[in-house]
């Protein structure tokens, strides 16, 4: 090719030469003249002549050297290799990227096309990585891979995670992928960051404020600090704002089920568009099956509360792990149009009540009312069984009983506790166990400071401190902002702020940063009333008084069955709570260690009809493994941690990048399963655009930002900055000599007569 | 001979009808009220009267217009006398030089010029006489005023042959001893030939007091010498030939031929010769009757 160039530039020598040949005839008067002057310039034509034919050979010689640039290029890797690029692609997984427009692959796919057609268009030599924007952000491809059909192969894999967008762990890993790049390839000099994203405003510009109003500018900061080596591209494969409804949360009323009570359940469906919806389906599925289906209209930018209960008639249910899935009629964004639940069924709600076995008159009038009131459910037949049973044992069966098969445990008034005691109470309560504490006038403040109160087992919310006999008329919810009372707000119930205390302990909570108050005195001290503090798996309430009229009137007032109930559904919570997770955040808990070894396994969710896999993530050894991670983002790698912790395995499972239901096994002494609930940030279901402005008008300086919507040929901006920016400038002088040459050729053959008349 | 009223084209000559020849104030006659005319009553009509102001001929006042109006005016006369022109013809090789931007050879086009004059002349009664040249004197008319004489003299343009190299010098002085009688000496050539001894030659016309008048003819292709390709130009006139590339030449050629035009221009302006430029790709008529109204200013 460039030899035929070569000869191209040969071709003013041939038309000099030809030109010498080739001439016509005419008769000329004025031949004098034209001999003298003849005469008295043939040396200077002459050397004329020779310039300018020198000037356009070497017009035409630059000219194809300076086109011939690319076949340089490439000879000036062969030597320096100095053009290499190393291209890191973002892919947005936050799950708005589902959305498919009409007729259209979803936001994702095209995202992934985008990605293909950045690996096809690398060069040899080039380096690539892959990086998915998520909860969390996850690493694909940190080191540079340099195999082109590989990564192209690990693209087509890419799932759509169910997460939203965190963009600063994004730039964290970013931060750390790019100095390993500089680190380990510093033959590399030029790298390219492609963020291919709808440009969520939730993922770029969180209204939330802690990452809030300066997240563009935190964003563009971070991007600078990677230096004048790294350009940042933004590939835009969004529309504008979409429509979008969603399942915003789904809750059962009472944090636990039982076979005797109807299970009612709260689907909030939010309507994120501009345009009314009216009869959306939606439905209520138990285990997988379609039970209940109701219709729904949505305002626009409106909310709807739908209830379902279930079993709706009296059709008794099996005990056991219960799967709920909320499902909303079709639109474009589909995987927030669904929500999941997992709550145990159990046969009934087990309550013991622990006391002194000595008591007063007026203490068993107590003990029988607290019973009273735990038996009493709503919805429940009056007539038959109580779906919730009592025990009423003194302190000492604490050494006989297994606990574990109890929901709640309420202390009542128990004087001391032996050491062993104690251990079995925290011990109940890491498990997930349900602990409520009344005192009394035999409490032992020192004994139940040290035992319950102290150390690192201690299973009390607050330190007891000494007894105050002032009465108390008044009672400060806090807001109601504690889930304990928050059944209460507006509606008060037996005037439960109004009940005199006439003696209480006072609470010594201070120490405490996970311990919340649930109600405190309204008095100048503000001594809290009810304290509460998850501790393990389970959850401790104790309550500042005793049950006794003449500490308090509370067991006489209405408003003493409410709250005793919503202490135990608290209480009780702390199993079935513990297992709703949002996308991206880790599965844990603990199990008791009877073992010397214990399994966990994991199935994750179905995703895409695909086979369900199930993972082995742990066989324990002393100080806990972790299987070894892989290159594919889904199935995740299994980054699980099991932690011995005293007479406790600690588990966790951090990958939870789709929403579902995943059920975890363990396999210790004996083996259980439970599910676990993963459900979608309901935040990301807006489906509004940062406008791409925001970002261009930053002052972008050392790092340059190409923007571009165009998802074909996106990749020219950045090539061409990449050309610019990279290529050795060689034939840019051979371009600049070319033009020398050719405004010499024009002064002199100007000067030489050529061109005027 | 039918091909010699090409010389007289009537648009040229229709032109030319409206205007008046006349020669400077040397020539024989006088123009009005310049006392010191030598040939003072001859052929003179009465024109107008002007009113007298002071210096004036108290010979020309007109007694009895001042008699019936008791104003002094002055007799004015237009006079008309026997003009004798001389027309001198060069027919060397070189003006047979015609290039592809002009409508007719220099040669073709001093006969043009020559003959449009010549009837000119002989319309106004005057004498008109004729010599062609080349390195010698080929035809020799005497001037006369007949009006048959046109014929003649057209004829003789028309039958002298080009022929070898140009020698004007000798040939004026030789010319200039011939013509006994002042009159008005037009030369029409290209002047392709030494200046010094060109305008020596011209110098001893104005030596016998006539009044030159020089038609320098030059084909455009010799001002403007507009050739781009590769050339072999063929001297004329026993010169030699010559391949050259134009545009390199261009500016040295110009040079050569600006210093030769402004030589002759210098000579003539200093000898008091009337120096007129003829392009033959200008019309004909444009050419002279431009000159003759500006020689007509000039007398006024």
């Amino acid at each position: 090719m460039i030899l035929g160039w070569l000869a191209a530039a040969s071709a003013p020598i041939v038309i000099h030469l030809l030109n010498k040949r080739k001439y016509r005839e005419t008769s000329w008067a004025a031949m004098q003249f034209l001999l003298a002057a003849v005469k008295k310039n043939s040396r200077r034509m002459q050397l004329e002549q020779w310039l300018l034919l020198a000037l356009r050979t070497l017009l035409i010689l630059l000219a194809v050297i300076a086109a011939a640039e690319p076949g340089f290029r490439g000879a000036e890797q062969l030597v320096a290799s100095g053009e290499r690029v190393h291209r890191v692609v973002v892919v947005d997984g936050s799950f708005s990227m589902n959305y498919r427009p009409t007729g259209q692959q979803s936001y994702f796919e095209q995202a992934q096309a985008v990605a293909e057609r950045i690996v096809d268009n690398a060069r040899e030599g080039d380096g690539l990585s892959l990086v998915v924007l998520g909860t969390p952000s996850r690493t694909v491809v940190g080191p540079p891979l340099f195999r082109k059909d590989e990564m192209r192969a690990i693209v087509e894999d890419l799932r759509q995670p169910h997460g939203a967008g965190n963009l600063p762990q994004c730039l964290n890993e970013l931060d750390r992928l790019l100095s390993k790049s500089r680190d380990m390839h510093p033959q590399i000099r030029r790298r390219i960051v492609y963020f291919v994203t709808d440009l969520g405003k939730q993922t770029w510009e969180p209204a939330d404020g802690a990452r809030g109003a300066d997240a563009l500018a935190e964003f563009q900061a971070r991007c600078e600090r990677w230096g004048g080596d790294t350009a940042v591209s933004l590939i835009d494969v969004g529309a504008a704002d979409a429509e979008n409804s969603a399942i915003v949360s789904l809750e059962a009323a009472e944090p636990y089920a039982v076979v005797g009570l109807p299970t009612t359940l709260r689907a909030v469906v939010r309507n994120f568009g501009r345009q009314a919806k009216s009869r959306v389906p939606i439905t209520l599925n138990v285990d997988g099956r379609k039970v209940e289906e109701k219709t729904i209209d949505l305002e626009p930018a409106g909310e709807a509360t739908v209830e379902f209960d279930y079993p709706s008639t009296n059709v008794p249910r099996a005990p056991g792990a219960t799967i709920y899935d909320v499902e909303l009629g079709p639109d474009r964004l589909e995987i927030d149009n669904r929500r999941y639940l997992a709550l145990e069924t159990k046969p009934n709600l087990r309550v013991l009540v622990l006391r002194e076995a000595i008591a007063s008159e007026e203490e068993e009038y107590g003990f029988e009312n607290l019973a009273a009131a735990l038996k009493l459910r709503p919805g429940a037949d009056l007539g038959g069984p109580s779906p919730v049973s009592v025990d009423v044992e003194t302190d000492d069966v604490l050494q006989r009983r297994e606990l574990k098969d109890y929901d709640c445990v309420f202390l009542v008034g128990v004087k001391r506790f032996t050491p062993s005691q104690a251990k079995i109470l925290w011990s109940y309560v890491n498990e997930g166990g349900g602990l409520v504490t009344w005192l009394g006038p035999r409490v032992d403040a020192a004994d139940y400071n040290k035992l319950l109160a102290d150390g690192s087992e201690r299973i009390l919310p607050a330190k007891l401190g000494p007894l105050v006999e002032e009465a108390q008329y008044k009672l400060n919810p806090l807001k109601y902002e504690h889930p304990l009372v928050a059944e209460f707000r507006g509606s008060e119930q037996g005037n439960l702020l109004n009940t005199p205390v006439y003696r209480y302990f006072r609470l010594n909570d201070a120490e405490r940063p996970q311990a919340r108050r649930v109600l405190e005195f309204l008095n100048e001290a503000k001594d809290p009333f009810i304290v509460s503090e998850k501790i393990g798996a389970g959850r401790s309430l104790l309550v500042a008084t005793s049950l006794q009229a003449s500490w308090t009137t509370m067991p006489l007032s209405p408003g003493f069955v409410p709250i005793v109930q919503e202490l135990v559904s608290y209480a009780a919570g702390g199993r079935t709570a513990g297992t709703s997770r949002i996308v991206g955040q880790p599965l844990d808990g603990a199990f008791r260690r009877t073992t010397a070894a214990a399994q966990v396994t994991v199935a994750i969710p179905a995703d895409n009809a695909e086979p369900q896999p199930r993972r082995t993530l742990t066989t324990p050894t002393p100080s806990g493994t972790t299987t070894p991670p892989t290159a594919k983002l889904n199935p995740g790698p299994a980054s699980a941690e099991v932690v011995p912790a005293g007479e406790f395995f600690r588990w966790s499972f951090a990958e939870t990048p789709t929403s579902g239901i995943y059920a975890v096994t363990i396999a210790a002494a004996e083996q259980t399963t439970r599910p676990f609930a993963v459900n979608v940030d309901p935040r990301e279901s807006e489906l509004v655009k940062l406008a791409s402005n925001r970002l261009t008008s930053l002052p972008w300086s050392t790092v340059p930002l190409h923007y571009s919507t165009d998802l074909q040929d996106f990749a020219e901006p950045a090539r061409t900055f990449v050309a610019s920016g990279e290529s050795n400038p060689i034939h840019r002088w051979f371009l600049l000599g070319a033009l020398v040459a050719a405004v010499a050729e024009t002064l002199l053959a100007g000067r030489a007569g050529r061109g005027r008349r | 001979m039918e091909n010699y009223r090409k010389y007289l084209d009537p648009r040229t000559l229709a032109k030319l009808q409206g205007l008046e020849l006349r020669a400077r104030s040397i020539v024989e006659g006088y123009v009005t009220g310049a006392h010191k005319s030598p040939f003072h009553g001859f052929s003179v009509e009465f024109a107008e009267h002007r009113e007298y102001v002071p210096g004036d001929d108290l010979r020309y006042v007109d007694w009895k217009a001042f008699g019936k109006t008791d104003r002094i005016y002055l007799k004015q006369y237009e006079e008309e006398t026997n003009l004798v022109c001389y027309m001198l013809l060069d027919v060397s090789e070189s003006m047979t030089y015609q290039s592809d931007e002009a409508p007719l050879s220099k040669l073709d086009y001093a006969r043009c010029v020559a003959a449009s004059l010549t009837y000119l002349v002989l319309q106004q009664q005057d004498g008109v006489g004729l010599t062609t040249f080349d390195k010698e004197v080929r035809a020799f008319i005497r001037p006369s005023t007949h009006p048959t004489h046109l014929k003649q003299l057209l004829h003789a343009m028309e039958v002298t042959p080009s022929a070898a190299k140009t020698s004007m010098g000798p040939i004026f002085h030789d010319l200039a001893e011939r013509y006994k009688k002042r009159g008005v000496v037009v030369v029409l050539s290209d002047l392709f030939d030494d200046v010094g001894s060109l305008l020596a030659g011209l110098k001893h016309f104005r030596h016998r007091r006539h009044e030159v008048i020089l038609m320098h003819v030059l084909d455009p292709a010799e001002l403007d010498f507009p050739f781009r390709n590769m050339t072999m130009f063929k001297g004329l006139e026993g010169l030699p030939e010559l391949l050259a590339d134009p545009p390199s030449l261009r500016k040295a050629y110009l040079a050569e031929f600006e210093a030769f035009t402004k030589a002759v221009r210098q000579g003539c302006y200093a000898r008091n010769i009337d120096y007129l430029q003829l392009r033959t790709d200008q019309p004909l008529d444009l050419a002279i009757s431009t000159y003759l109204a500006s020689r007509m200013n000039r007398v006024k």
